[in-house]
């Protein structure tokens, strides 16, 4: 991950109510934390457009079963329950990633053969008014 | 040598591990659920990976997920620690299915020996004493079988459990109609009304003998532990040597040891637990683990029982003789420092540590993973730490076990370590005369004392 994108995650941080965020992949990872952290705010934040989808097991991410087409792309409009991607858990053995309700896929933070954990953050979504 | 170990295991144990990792220079990564986020294991590893929520039957029970995590990391080997994994033979062969090393014995061996009824048959075969009882269930002659065990006896059924089918039979007047008794509970609770007829061992104690075996035939035995204070079957204080054990016992027991590891083709470290009354013992199971009180022993002779597993799993040779580990160095008593509130008949109490003080000084170790500010978990087990103690005899182990408790704050939550200084303050404790009744006795007692201070109120 580049400055750029660590700005972006910053940038997205500062528009919630979250104090602090760490995020981490292999060995590598960064935590951020607001000013806010050490004590809590005396004045209303607005709370976040974004909902994260967390992935629901360890293991691979796939955007699908192989030989099928992809099932999302950034940026799109998914439909509440839609499949949009799965993680591989062992032998033939897979857990759906699905859209918790309508709206933009305003952000993908995995690759196709991902290793990812338990509860990571795959993507965030931009739930519809 | 393997170069990076992942510890499918969680609390202090999983420190214990990627402690003995670190001192050997070999990675370590952690596994942890949801509702371990904050545990030490996690915030100590080289790695952590976040394998499912808090139950653990979808985190650390989970094979895909334990494997998955192998898998990323790149780990060559897997510690399971005690609990969890560490007894599945079916765990150990998906390991070495995915390429991995399962830090145990292999799955050959925890099926043979980890498993009551077959580990008895084979304790037999190896002429290792088992409780005296009728080999096959019982017929006819049960009269017979039952004289040639000697009375007071249990009848238990065969397809037993949850304390079904279960009579004890003080004298022969009382046999038969007992024996009907237990064949028609059997037959209610299980369909099956085959019983078998065992001796009753009234005052027991439990000791225990812990064995390392490399890949290239060594085996050895260590000095016994004592694990008699006990509550439901929860061992809560374990020491070593044990009181009761003099050293023509200990050699017959670490020798039926070694016989039962070696025709059960087992190989790493591992328990072979024995009830012992009269100076008799018979062997009762293999733990086909490292255990809880494994500290003891390593406390008691100076060696690395972890350190032992790791190199025993990579096929290296063990690093000590029998010799080596005959050495009695110290007495050590180790305590159980669980969240529960001894009080309230050992009711679990998870919770927020508020603040800790952890005791220290000459011939104190204390392995755990809490810290001030932790949040104690509910779904797992109720151990926060393992506090172990050593002097130069039994007597000054005991005092050195008061001072260190006394020392020991936990701030937010009921522990047993109040409880613990009851015990060793106990008499029959310090003259070393007890069985694995003790805490019963001493709970009964306490009743008494309660019930006689109402009536003292109320006049």
């Amino acid at each position: 991950m580049n400055t750029q994108e660590i700005e972006e995650v910053l940038s997205w941080l500062k528009g919630t109510d979250l104090v602090e965020v760490s995020y981490r992949q292999g060995q590598k990872g960064f935590s951020l934390a607001t000013s806010e952290s050490s004590a809590a705010p005396h004045y209303p934040i607005p709370a976040s457009r974004f909902t994260p989808i967390a992935s629901p097991a360890v293991g691979v991410f796939q955007w699908s079963e192989p030989g099928r087409p992809r099932q999302a792309e950034e940026g799109a409009e998914v439909a509440a329950g839609q499949g949009l991607g799965l993680v591989e858990t062992g032998k033939g053995k897979s857990a759906p990633v699905t859209a918790p309700s309508a709206g933009r896929l305003a952000r993908v933070m995995v690759e196709a053969g991902a290793a990812v954990e338990f509860d990571q953050p795959l993507f965030f979504l931009e739930p519809a008014a | 040598m393997f170069k990076k170990i992942l510890v499918s295991n969680r609390s202090e144990i999983a420190v214990r591990v990627i402690r003995a990792c670190r001192e050997l220079g070999i990675k370590s990564v952690a596994v942890y659920s949801e509702a371990d986020r904050e545990s030490l294991h996690a915030r100590l590893a080289d790695e952590a990976v976040c394998i499912g929520p808090g139950p653990s039957r979808l985190s650390y029970l989970s094979f895909d997920a334990v494997l998955a995590a192998a898998r990323m990391t790149g780990a060559d080997a897997i510690h399971p620690g005690y609990g969890f994994l560490s007894e599945n033979a079916d765990f150990a062969q998906a390991c070495t299915d995915a390429g991995v090393t399962f830090i145990g014995p292999p799955p050959s061996a925890i099926r043979k020996l980890g498993h009551k009824a077959t580990g008895k048959t084979l304790a037999r075969e190896a002429k290792v004493p088992v409780v005296p009882g009728t080999v096959g269930l019982v017929d006819k002659n049960f009269m017979k079988d039952a004289l040639a065990v000697g009375f007071p006896v249990m009848v238990k059924a065969a397809a037993g459990g949850g304390g079904k089918g279960l009579r004890l039979v003080r004298d022969k007047s009382q046999l038969e109609s007992q024996l009907k008794a237990a064949q028609a509970e059997a037959q209610a609770s299980f369909g099956d009304g085959a019983v078998f007829i065992e001796k009753f061992i009234e005052h027991p104690r439990h000791v225990e003998i812990q064995i390392a075996a490399d890949k290239h035939g060594n085996i050895v035995a260590f000095p016994e532990r004592d694990c008699t204070v006990q509550r439901r079957h929860q061992k809560l204080v374990e020491e070593s040597v044990s009181p009761a054990v003099t050293p023509e016992i200990r050699r017959r027991m670490q020798e039926s040891a070694v016989r039962l590891i070696k025709a059960g083709g087992y190989t790493n470290v591992g328990t072979v637990e024995f009830l012992f009354e009269g100076g008799e013992f018979y062997f009762i199971e293999v733990n086909s683990r490292l255990q809880v009180e494994h500290p003891v022993t390593e406390t008691v002779t100076g060696l690395d029982l972890v350190v032992a597993q790791i190199l025993c799993a990579a096929g290296e040779k063990l690093p000590f003789d029998q010799t080596r580990a005959s050495e009695i160095r110290c007495h050590a008593i180790e305590f159980r420092i669980n969240a529960e509130d001894a009080e309230r008949n050992f009711a679990p109490c998870p919770g927020k540590i508020t603040s800790l003080q952890l005791p220290g000084g000459a011939g104190v170790r204390v392995d755990t993973h809490i810290y001030a500010g932790y949040t104690v978990p509910s779904y797992y087990d109720s151990l926060l730490a393992k506090l172990i103690v050593s002097a130069p005899d039994r007597m000054s182990a005991i005092k050195r076990g008061l001072r260190a408790l006394g020392e020991l704050e936990i701030g937010g939550i009921h522990t047993t370590a109040g409880f613990h200084k009851k015990v060793i303050s106990h008499p029959d404790f310090q003259r070393g005369v007890f069985d694995t009744h003790l805490v019963e006795h001493m709970q009964a007692d306490e009743e008494q004392t309660r019930a006689n201070d109402k009536i003292q109120a109320a006049r």
